[in-house]
């Protein structure tokens, strides 16, 4: 999805990597890349939790989604 | 046949987006993009290209190199924030056509949209115009409106906005591929409103005189979550700093004072003050001196019933 959201290949990022410093999304494609995440996921991100210079590095991201889809699942 | 050169200026994945349309369209050969500094590696790598020039080369009162766009059809301001110099337009074969998030006249300037929502309109609009005369005062080309909704913020207004005007540009590109011509309906200029920066910028205290419904508007205007709203944050001064708010929605409570801005109640939930109309509002997310509180965690704002926000 991000890959599709970036319109370019993205493979084997490291956990610190900043997805609008390094490149791949800008403020906009990351807002994009959020909402297609969302609506696939049926979740919703409590990013209000955090600064963006925290839900922006790519390793915290995939906590946010991890943690938001257990508490899903436990309902 | 010679391909019709078009330029684009302006920023972002919105930008992007619709170049990368333009790039489809076989009698149109895209001649150069005029981003900011900061972006010109970005938009580089995203369109895979080297056409991309910094944007002070034709910015008002910034230029350097006037016959930049001699040879140049059209020049497509697409979300972009910079005046162009008069002098470049005045050299395009053609002419300029700019994206406007607004109705226009009534909505000239900038932020428009979040302008859209504290005056609680029920509809906003997305315009393309062409570049003539002062700041968004040109011929209308094509316009689209949609409604707003009591759940839009400044932010998904502006969404909605891009997402309307993609599809309006395309149209136009379109048509200018296909050598249509193009609409130039003039407009109505004693109906024109412009909106400033600065004015935006410095709107962002709360006025509790002001009724629930208004406040409630100017902090959803300033919503751009999960990002900073570009212009201003709404606050209030309290006793224990600074506060601003992030979202509220209004609220009855038997308790609200005739006193604008005293605190009926405060529980973990949420904070209710009293406004300038019968109804309160209920804050359930603020900032103090760079704390965060959210619902679940309001009672340790130290904000208590009975204080007073300065009206």
């Amino acid at each position: 999805m991000l890959s599709e959201v970036s319109q370019e290949p993205v493979t084997n990022l490291p956990e610190d990597t900043d997805l609008i410093s390094s490149g791949i999304l800008d403020s906009m494609g990351f807002l994009t890349f959020v909402t297609k995440l969302q609506q696939h996921l049926d979740i919703e991100l409590p990013l209000d939790e955090y600064v963006p210079e925290e839900f922006i590095l790519l390793g915290k991201f995939i906590t946010i989604c991890e943690e938001t889809l257990k508490t899903k699942k436990n309902g | 046949m010679d391909k019709i050169k078009i330029s684009f200026v302006g920023n972002g994945t919105p930008l992007i987006d619709i170049i990368r349309y333009a790039m489809t369209l076989e009698s149109i050969e895209v001649q150069y993009v005029f981003v900011s500094e900061n972006e010109i590696d970005f938009v580089k790598k995203k369109l895979d290209s080297t056409i991309v020039e910094n944007v002070a080369n034709i910015t008002a009162n910034r230029i350097t190199k006037s016959d930049f766009l001699n040879d140049c059809d059209y020049l497509i301001s697409y979300n972009n924030m910079h005046i162009i110099d008069d002098k470049i337009i005045e050299n395009l074969k053609c002419g300029g056509i700019n994206y406007h998030a607004g109705s226009l006249p009534e909505y000239a300037g900038s932020y428009t949209y979040q302008w859209a929502i504290r005056n609680n309109e029920d509809r906003f609009c997305s315009t393309i115009h062409w570049i003539k005369g002062k700041t968004d005062e040109g011929p209308i080309i094509t316009k689209k409106e949609f409604p707003i909704t009591a759940a839009d913020t400044g932010l998904s207004i502006l969404i909605k906005s891009l997402e309307t005007a993609y599809c309006l540009m395309k149209d136009v590109l379109k048509d200018i591929a296909n050598s249509k011509t193009l609409n130039m309906i003039p407009q109505d200029l004693t109906k024109r409103n412009f909106y400033s920066i600065k004015a935006i910028t410095e709107s962002g205290q709360i006025n509790w005189d002001d009724s629930a419904e208004a406040i409630e508007r100017l902090i959803r205007a300033s919503d751009f979550f999960p990002y900073k709203s570009p212009t201003y944050e709404p606050f209030t001064e309290t006793v224990h700093g600074l506060m601003k708010i992030h979202k509220a929605k209004i609220c009855s409570d038997r308790n609200l004072s005739n006193k604008t801005g005293r605190v009926v109640s405060v529980t973990n939930d949420c904070i209710v003050v009293s406004t300038g109309c019968r109804k309160g509002l209920s804050i359930t997310s603020v900032t103090i001196n760079k704390s965060k509180f959210k619902s679940g965690s309001m009672l340790e704002t130290k904000i208590r019933a009975g204080e007073l926000f300065k009206a």
